[in-house]
């Protein structure tokens, strides 16, 4: 049990950087990234022991963290999404270190306008750069489904964030 | 790496580490002896709670915008509008909806792109003195992001490339006539009144002093490894970059004041954002002014006269100074708050933005565009 325990953490140790950020990218706040990554971590502990004998932690948690974040947004209702696109988290925009922010600003509300589904495709193809069948294993979803979950994404961003959609056009689709 | 996952990368970078896995082992074993003795309903309550104790302990910061008062003598010598009147763009038969992208310092110049609902059958469409063209850029989903007063009009789309790939490409279009820039995955983002000609080439910054001329590539000042966007050249040749790189006319790279991103520039003015809020930097004197809050930092548009156009902190839109603001509302009430603008004209008084409508049935989000008409 105890070396179960600390595979867990040596793995938790390794990969919890990674995960953090990809969960900052669906959520795009920090209390919301809290949730999702401390309740993948719950679920990730709970099977630890089986992943640990066979199976693939990596691959499960990755699953989990996406799975749970489009099936707690759909728990919502359409209002409260539509609300919460209005608030764009503020930055501290003082100093180098910030370099960029307005641009991270702009990507964090176009984010906003997406639905989770979409929002996590495009996190799943152009930050964790996987390919259309990875993406779809990860989300539990047919390949055609990230396919149009891709264009949707790129149908609402021509409209909203134009600069962003071109960069998204230069690795993707058709 | 793609530009856009540069900027992925660039907002990932501001994520901090969370879970805790001792809470997480903790919750675990609970979960695991509650099963034992099968009282399975109350595991998910224990955990939901051990979750929100964790992110309650973190403080909210708070906005503290350090405004600075304006002038006594404003440089804004123009009478602020006191209203500005919304219409819908004209489009072509048969269309419905379109996104316009671009305007002209003039406002007799704009363009964009028609949306018939089908991404198959997406075209660009140029309206010159209310008159609609229908142009053919090169490439694939071609978008206008410039023009210049005498209809010159620059613009970005993309195309395969020997690889397979598909990769941006920049061109230029003035009297009804594509020229494709020169340079490999450009993309051009702004042209003066010069017909100087800014944007990208292979990720970094680049300007072509003609249609037909070589990309010259811009130097990035000390201490700033990617650049993630070329905004725009104002009509003394001084280009404007994210983050916070202003380039003298003869491409010296310089830096804008500590604290302060800029968006637009014209006329020695630059818009963007400061202190949290939208903010005017003035060029000539090297004063940041906040815009008091009204207005966000994303996105802002400056007009020759220093009036900058931006969103509100709810999404609606504003034509704002430091003293004076003006709503930009939509043309129908029941419009949807959310958009963007496109372009602003020198005198402030012309302004084009887009709506976006979520379609009834489906996955669709269509545009609206909107041009406001100030005085």
């Amino acid at each position: 049990m105890l070396d179960d325990d600390d595979g867990l953490r040596e793995f938790v140790r390794l990969r919890l950087g990674p995960l953090s950020r990809v969960a900052y990218l669906l959520t795009g706040d920090h209390h919301a990234a809290e949730d999702l990554v401390q309740g993948a971590l719950v679920k990730l502990a709970g099977r630890w022991g089986k992943l640990a004998r066979g199976g693939s932690p990596e691959a499960y948690v990755r699953k989990v963290l996406y799975h749970d974040h489009v099936s707690a947004w759909r728990r919502r209702t359409r209002r409260a999404s539509e609300v919460a696109m209005g608030e764009v988290p503020d930055r501290a925009t003082e100093g180098d270190e910030a370099a960029g922010v307005v641009l991270r600003l702009a990507l964090l509300q176009a984010l906003a306008k997406l639905t989770p589904k979409q929002r996590a495709v495009l996190v799943l193809r152009f930050f964790e750069d996987l390919s259309e069948l990875d993406a779809a294993e990860a989300l539990g979803c047919s390949v055609g489904n990230v396919k149009s979950q891709t264009s949707y994404a790129l149908r609402r961003l021509r409209v909203l964030a134009p600069e962003l959609a071109v960069l998204m056009e230069e690795k993707t689709l058709i | 790496m793609t530009r856009l996952n540069l900027i992925m990368n660039s907002l990932a970078e501001e994520a901090k580490q969370y879970g805790d896995t001792e809470r997480a082992l903790a919750s675990a074993r609970r979960r695991r002896s509650l099963r034992r003795v099968a009282v399975s309903a109350s595991a998910t309550v224990a955990v939901a709670s051990v979750v929100l104790g964790l992110s309650a302990g973190l403080p909210d910061t708070e906005v503290t915008a350090t405004a600075s008062k304006p002038p006594p003598s404003s440089p804004v010598a123009e009478q602020f509008p006191g209203a500005c009147v919304a219409a819908r763009l004209p489009l072509p038969a048969g269309y419905r909806y379109g996104a316009v992208s671009a305007g002209d310092p003039t406002g007799r110049f704009m363009a964009g792109q028609l949306d018939p609902g089908d991404d198959s059958r997406r075209r660009p469409v140029f309206w010159a003195d209310g008159r609609i063209q229908l142009p053919s850029p090169p490439g694939l989903d071609p978008g206008f992001t410039d023009i210049n007063s005498r209809g010159a009009a620059v613009g970005t789309s993309t195309v395969r490339d020997t690889k397979g790939q598909l990769v941006t490409t920049a061109w230029y279009f003035h009297n009804g006539k594509f020229t494709t820039l020169k340079g490999e995955r450009a993309a051009a983002s702004a042209i003066n009144e010069q017909g100087v000609i800014v944007g990208t080439v292979n990720m970094a910054p680049a300007r072509w002093r003609d249609v037909g001329a070589e990309p010259e590539i811009l130097s990035l000042p000390p201490g700033v490894a990617d650049l993630l966007e070329v905004h725009g050249i104002d009509e003394d040749g001084s280009m404007l970059g994210i983050p916070r790189v202003l380039w003298h006319p003869d491409g010296t790279p310089g830096r804008l004041p500590a604290g302060f991103a800029g968006l637009d520039i014209r006329h020695r003015w630059v818009s963007g954002s400061a202190s949290r809020s939208g903010a005017r930097l003035d060029l000539r004197t090297g004063r940041v002014e906040i815009l008091d809050g009204q207005l966000q930092g994303v996105s802002s548009l400056i007009s020759a006269n220093g009036w900058v156009a931006g969103q509100a902190k709810d999404g609606t839109f504003r034509l704002a100074t430091p003293s004076r603001h003006l709503d930009l509302a939509p043309p129908d009430r029941d419009m949807p708050a959310h958009g963007r603008l496109a372009f602003i004209s020198d005198d402030g008084r012309t302004i084009g933005g887009v709506f976006g409508e979520e379609e009834k049935a489906g996955d669709g989000y269509r545009a609206i565009s909107v041009v406001w008409r100030c005085s």
